[in-house]
């Protein structure tokens, strides 16, 4: 029945391989125009939900306040769909064929094609990586974080349901470096309690952990239940891969007897078979060869022989060793004496108390919470997703902050929300279908004008762009005219990161990089931005107007100044100059002593702007 | 009398979340606009808190020195190791033999000996002396310095209010805006230099200003002024004389020997200049404590380049009359093994460690706590982080229990529980 069901569709598989720079030329062929018209029949095709959407939302807002927003023009949505769906700038060529081209759903078969390319599955991987590794505990996550974008670049170019992809994170095992889906156990460093309270803020969108220590303040969950959830992950192990380079995997502990099984005889029974001289010590001669091993590790005086006291310390100590090994069950730590031994938890799901019962192990107890977490009515599960995605592309959540959905919280426009997850979890949880779906809408397609916020938008909100997707505006700006001259000689890898060395990601992340999962207000500039884009000496010798760069070029082939700075706002903002804009400049330009100058104090002045840094 | 006696947490006792409700989050967006941010309306207090004029160095031991071979050497015993004991300049205070010119200024610093945590992982240890926090409760804790730098910095300032010399956390919740300005070594920051004259500068940033005005939609008033606000503080930073702080080269060659010529000596002398220049909080870092195999060797090397650095600080700032205003703390994230394994290092142990402060009203001159005869056990004065925290707080004139509202909604205070260290400031 539906287009989505089947995890790979074969038009979509086909139309994969167009890479986002080739699309101006996609957009020219009717796409599957044919697909849409069935699919609009559907009750849960993207169409009808997004009608449905628009309609709840226009319900509920006062006819008053329609007039604070606006339906945006073809190529604000071009700028708009483009940077939220793929993390890129619509090149000049794609901004002009997608004007020209005159067909009624020219912006749904936009969106379309933009999911299809790979760049729309290598933003969200790196979005769900940033959001992980946003709150990861353990550094080494760093490591394991290529081969979870790879992983879920794959995951969601081919269709493969957010309820997949939860169970593969939740049920993990293996190495962290090829194990893309170890990542979330391994950024919490496999440790019981964080892991429960991180699967539940990504999956469920409950803050479960303030439990940990009391019971909820505002919520129901009691500190039982926290600790109940954390006993899931009781059996999860993190151990050192062997080889090269270091690495590390994720594994179940369900071994309750440890390596040293061979029991020791007792300190005694060593003495009276082995003590042939009666000293009441056993020296290096008398230990059986078997038990050699012993006197480097139990001789504390050095003497180069057992006594009984020393025999019985590494007893002890083997015994406490045993006993730690037995942590592999849960314990909710005693609050009133930590250092006594906590309470014996087993594993229940605090959302409706379902168990796999006592002492499974350790894989049949994430499968049993994959199974709770993601089953298809689960309230939680569609709407945290739901209400991420729409974060992402709206600026604005149904749940402010974004990882506390309940369970006493009153979401904005509940009903809209309820609408889109029923549609979500009806379409196999595919993340393409959410995306199609709120691109579609009205409320995507239009701008919130006032400045005053009065009802709750019914329009996109502006939302910072981040540290990925501002590294690749620049690079594609700025390299533009460059690469065009070096096509097809000096351009191997190597080179071009050499090139690129401005935009060095580890750095930039460093500088531009934040949260998503923080709220509008704590996505701020900071000093160290604005230096950066006013003064890296790499971006300003792109800036320059003389030899290979983007200006020098426009220069080179433009002989209007009003033409350069048309081209110049349609490359960096992508959007035409306005009137006093361009007047403005002008005369900024009739002011400088040297007109080439003039030039690159406007292109630095658009790229140092705050519109450049936002979905608007 | 501490003006911060009367704590504001009574402000707000029965909001749960100002955040949760929509129409309160638009008042406080109307409010953004005339940039008084909802915490601070809420607080209220932050003005007053700006005005007193205190400042903080930290000397992050990254790894965790071990407390034997620093300020509570056990000479003569099994732990103790060859490390020796050295007379100071206080009677009846002895440091270990690598710390000499710490010796001679003992009358300045407070040495903690019974600091006890049960956090042994270097990450989650590191965090929690960085926070005050553990790890958790799905938050990312703000750096005390992010935390001292917005209830003490003042935007009014050329330089950034928390700067770090070497890697350290970052803000947490209270995101970007309060990071550290990082340094990575004693160079001056990066991009700080012009690359126009200065007058094409000026003319660039008021097109940009003109420019700005066209760019609209909602909030983007206030995003713009945000904007420019950062933009200004930039470029101040570039113009002012002020950055000559960052630039070593100003200083003599004999007081560049004095702090040791070595990257935390160096980074030591950078941080008394920033503070000089009005910097509120500086972190420097010194790396390679963790010295699971040749402790004492190790040690050695590394408390030379740190002692005379950490004694000429101290003795620097007290010249310049800055150290009454200015709190040094020296620690790591825990001590090590009084046992030296087979390795003849050792490992992990956070059960009893020592802490060094100085200035910023701490008594110098004494030794709080004690441990047992083999290292073992805290046998008096048990300090646990949140002491230390609620005792910087003290030092820094803040009330420990100011709250911030978090982004899940929750009011975290800046210490939770504890107490201050009475001893230290008597």
């Amino acid at each position: 029945m539906n287009l989505f069901q089947s995890p790979i569709h074969p038009i979509r598989s086909w139309i994969a391989v167009i890479p986002l720079s080739a699309l101006s030329y996609v957009l020219i062929l009717p796409l599957h125009v044919t697909g849409e018209t069935t699919d609009l029949l559907s009750r849960f095709s993207p169409g009808t939900v997004a009608l449905s959407i628009d309609k709840l939302m226009q319900d509920k807002e006062p006819p008053a306040s329609s007039s604070s927003q606006r339906k945006i023009d073809d190529i604000e949505f071009l700028r708009r769909a483009t940077l939220d769906m793929t993390g890129r700038m619509p090149s000049p060529s794609l901004m002009k064929s997608f004007e020209n081209l005159s067909q009624p759903y020219k912006r749904i078969n936009l969106i379309d094609s933009l999911l299809e390319t790979p760049e729309f599955a290598q933003r969200w991987a790196q979005y769900w990586c940033d959001v992980m590794l946003y709150r990861a505990l353990d550094m080494r996550a760093n490591l394991g974080a290529s081969a979870l974008k790879s992983w879920l670049a794959d995951q969601f170019s081919s269709n493969v349901g957010w309820d997949s992809i939860a169970r593969d994170l939740i049920t993990a095992t293996g190495d962290i470096r090829e194990d893309g889906n170890t990542f979330l156990i391994l950024a919490q460093s496999g440790r019981a309690p964080e892991l429960a309270a991180e699967t539940s803020r990504l999956f469920l969108g409950i803050q479960i952990q303030c439990a940990q220590c009391h019971d909820h303040p505002y919520d129901s969950w009691k500190r039982e239940q926290f600790h109940e959830l954390a006993a899931f992950f009781s059996r999860v192990r993190i151990r050192r891969s062997d080889g090269m380079p270091r690495s590390f995997k994720v594994v179940s502990g369900d071994r309750i007897q440890p390596r040293q099984s061979r029991r020791m005889i007792s300190p005694e029974n060593m003495l009276t078979q082995f003590d042939t001289n009666n000293d009441l010590k056993l020296s290096f001669e008398e230990i059986p060869r078997r038990f050699r091993r012993l006197m480097t590790r139990a001789d504390k005086d050095k003497d180069n022989a057992l006594s009984l006291a020393e025999m019985n310390f590494l007893r002890e100590k083997q015994q406490r060793m045993k006993r730690n090994v037995r942590r592999h069950e849960y314990r909710m730590p005693n609050l009133s004496d930590p250092q006594k031994q906590g309470t014996l938890m087993h594993p229940v799901f605090f959302v409706n108390d379902s168990s796999p019962g006592k002492m499974q192990s350790d894989l049949m107890r994430r499968n049993a919470l994959a199974d709770y977490i993601t089953s298809t009515n689960s309230f939680w599960f569609s709407r945290a997703f739901v209400n991420r995605v729409w974060y992402e592309l709206m600026g604005w959540c149904f749940y402010d902050p974004l990882d506390d959905l309940g369970p006493d919280r009153n979401p904005h426009h509940p009903a809209v929300l309820e609408k889109v997850s029923e549609g979500f979890v009806h379409n196999g949880f595919d993340l393409k279908w959410l995306v199609k779906t709120i691109g579609q809408t009205q409320a995507y397609q239009s701008s919130h004008t006032s400045d005053s916020l009065g009802n709750t938008p019914y329009s996109v909100w502006p939302h910072r762009i981040n540290a990925d997707a501002l590294n690749q505006m620049l690079q594609q700006i700025l390299d533009k005219g460059r690469s065009k001259r070096r096509r097809g000689k000096d351009l191997s890898k190597a080179n071009r990161q050499r090139k690129g060395r401005p935009f060095r990601e580890k750095q930039f992340r460093e500088i531009f990089g934040f949260d998503p999962s923080s709220s509008n207000d704590e996505k701020t500039g900071s000093i160290q931005q604005a230096l950066y884009l006013m003064n890296h000496p790499n971006l300003q010798s792109r800036m320059r107007a003389y030899g290979n760069t983007v200006l020098g070029n426009l220069l080179q082939n433009t002989n209007s100044e009003q033409l350069v700075i048309r081209r110049l706002y349609r490359i960096v903002l992508a959007r035409d100059v306005t009137p006093k804009e361009e007047k403005r400049c002008m005369h900024y330009l009739s002011k400088s002593d040297n007109y080439r100058e003039g030039f690159e104090d406007i292109l630095w002045c658009l790229i140092n702007s705050s519109e450049f840094r936002f979905v608007h | 009398m501490n003006p911060l006696a009367q704590p504001n947490q009574t402000l707000f006792p029965t909001v749960k979340s100002p955040r949760r409700n929509f129409l309160q989050q638009s008042v406080a967006s109307a409010l953004a606009a005339s940039a008084i941010s909802w915490n601070d309306l809420v607080k209220g207090s932050a003005s007053q808190l700006r005005k007193q004029n205190r400042r903080c160095i930290l000397l992050w031991m990254q790894g965790g020195p071990s407390q034997l071979e620093t300020f509570d050497p056990k000479p003569g015993t099994d732990q103790g190791g060859p490390t020796e004991a050295i007379q100071t300049s206080v009677p009846g205070i002895y440091l270990a033999q690598h710390w000499p010119c710490l010796s001679q200024i003992a009358g300045e610093v407070a040495f903690i000996r019974s600091v006890t945590n049960r956090e042994g992982n270097h990450q989650r240890a590191r965090y929690q002396l960085h926070t005050g926090y553990l790890p958790g409760g799905g938050l990312k804790h703000p750096h005390f310095g992010s935390v001292i730098s917005k209830e003490k910095g003042t935007s009014r300032h050329d330089l950034p209010d928390f700067v770090s010399i070497g890697r350290t956390l970052d803000a947490g919740f209270l995101g970007t805006e309060f990071s550290p300005f990082t340094l990575k070594g004693q160079r001056p920051p990066e991009n700080t230099r012009l690359t126009v004259p200065e007058k094409r500068h000026r003319r660039r940033l008021s097109l940009l200003e003109d420019l700005e005005t066209e760019f609209s939609g909602p909030h983007s008033k206030t995003t713009v002024k945000t904007h420019q606000t950062l933009y200004e503080r930039a470029s101040r930073l570039m113009l002012t004389s002020k950055l000559k702080a960052f630039d070593l080269s100003n200083e003599n060659d004999s007081v560049r020997e004095a702090y040791g010529r070595t990257d935390f000596g160096q980074g030591c002398l950078l941080a008394r200049r920033l503070i000089e220049a009005g910097v509120t909080f500086v972190e420097v870092v010194c790396r390679g404590w963790d010295t699971h195999q040749d402790n004492f060797s190790r040690h050695a090397e590394l408390a030379g380049a740190v002692d005379p650095a950490f004694a000429q600080l101290v003795s620097d700032l007290k010249r310049r009359n800055l150290l009454d205003s200015t709190l040094i703390v020296w620690m790591g994230e825990f001590g090590r093994t009084p046992r030296i394994n087979p390795r003849t290092g050792r490992d992990h142990f956070p059960k009893a460690f020592n802490v060094a402060l100085s200035g910023g009203g701490v008594r110098g001159g004494q030794i709080i706590g004690k441990t047992s005869a083999d290292g073992m056990e805290v046998i008096k004065r048990p300090v646990e982080p949140k002491d230390l925290f609620c005792s910087f707080c003290h030092s820094l004139k803040l009330d420990p229990r100011t709250e911030t509202m978090s982004p899940v909604g929750r009011p975290i205070k800046i210490v939770e529980g504890g107490t201050r260290i009475d001893e230290l400031f008597g």
